[in-house]
């Protein structure tokens, strides 16, 4: 999230820096004491955090899955290919389970 | 059954859910007790208790997904 600091640092250094200044921001927050109901709030954003990351799996899985497209034709000539490739391996002499 | 209307149905539900989530947290809390929110909620409390189940049953599952594999390879190493 964080971007590229002018510094090269791997993935994983990336990713601890973030989870280390947005987790200091929230404890920044979680002790600055306002009313009762951004109590409840802010104590329920890392779960927020959490259900957030879920739905967008769910939504990148359920879009990658609604576009993707479907071969028929090549799906059926690579039956026949394997077909034709079992038919003349076992002919040499390879058994095949089925 | 198509993949496409699966993949849209997926897709929905995760926006939904984020939806719901995001007021039950955010905007419910804030709300005058007689406004009619309220009436699309539970108590708030299980706001937090649901992700919480969720995260200690997700957590099992992998644990014991990990512990499985781990087993099933010990024992084909033997074998």
């Amino acid at each position: 999230m964080l971007k590229l600091l002018g510094i090269k640092s791997s993935r994983g250094t990336r990713l601890t820096v973030n989870l280390i200044l947005l987790s200091s921001i929230w404890w920044y927050f979680f002790n600055l004491e306002l009313g009762k109901a951004y109590e409840f709030t802010i104590s329920a954003v890392p779960y927020w955090f959490l259900i957030t990351f879920g739905c967008y799996a769910l939504i990148k899985i359920g879009l990658g899955l609604s576009t993707l497209r479907d071969c028929v034709e090549e799906s059926a000539s690579l039956d026949k290919e394997i077909k034709e490739a079992k038919a003349f391996l076992s002919q040499k002499g390879l058994k095949t389970t089925n | 059954m198509s993949s496409k209307t699966v993949g849209n149905g997926l897709a929905s539900l995760g926006v939904f859910i984020f939806l719901y989530y995001s007021t039950w947290i955010f905007i419910v809390p804030f709300a005058d007790s007689s406004h009619w929110v309220h009436g699309y909620f539970i108590d708030k409390v299980w706001a937090v208790r649901i992700p919480q189940a969720l995260l200690a049953v997700g957590l099992f599952g992998i644990l014991m997904l990990v512990l499985a594999v781990t087993i099933c390879s010990k024992k084909q190493k033997i074998a």
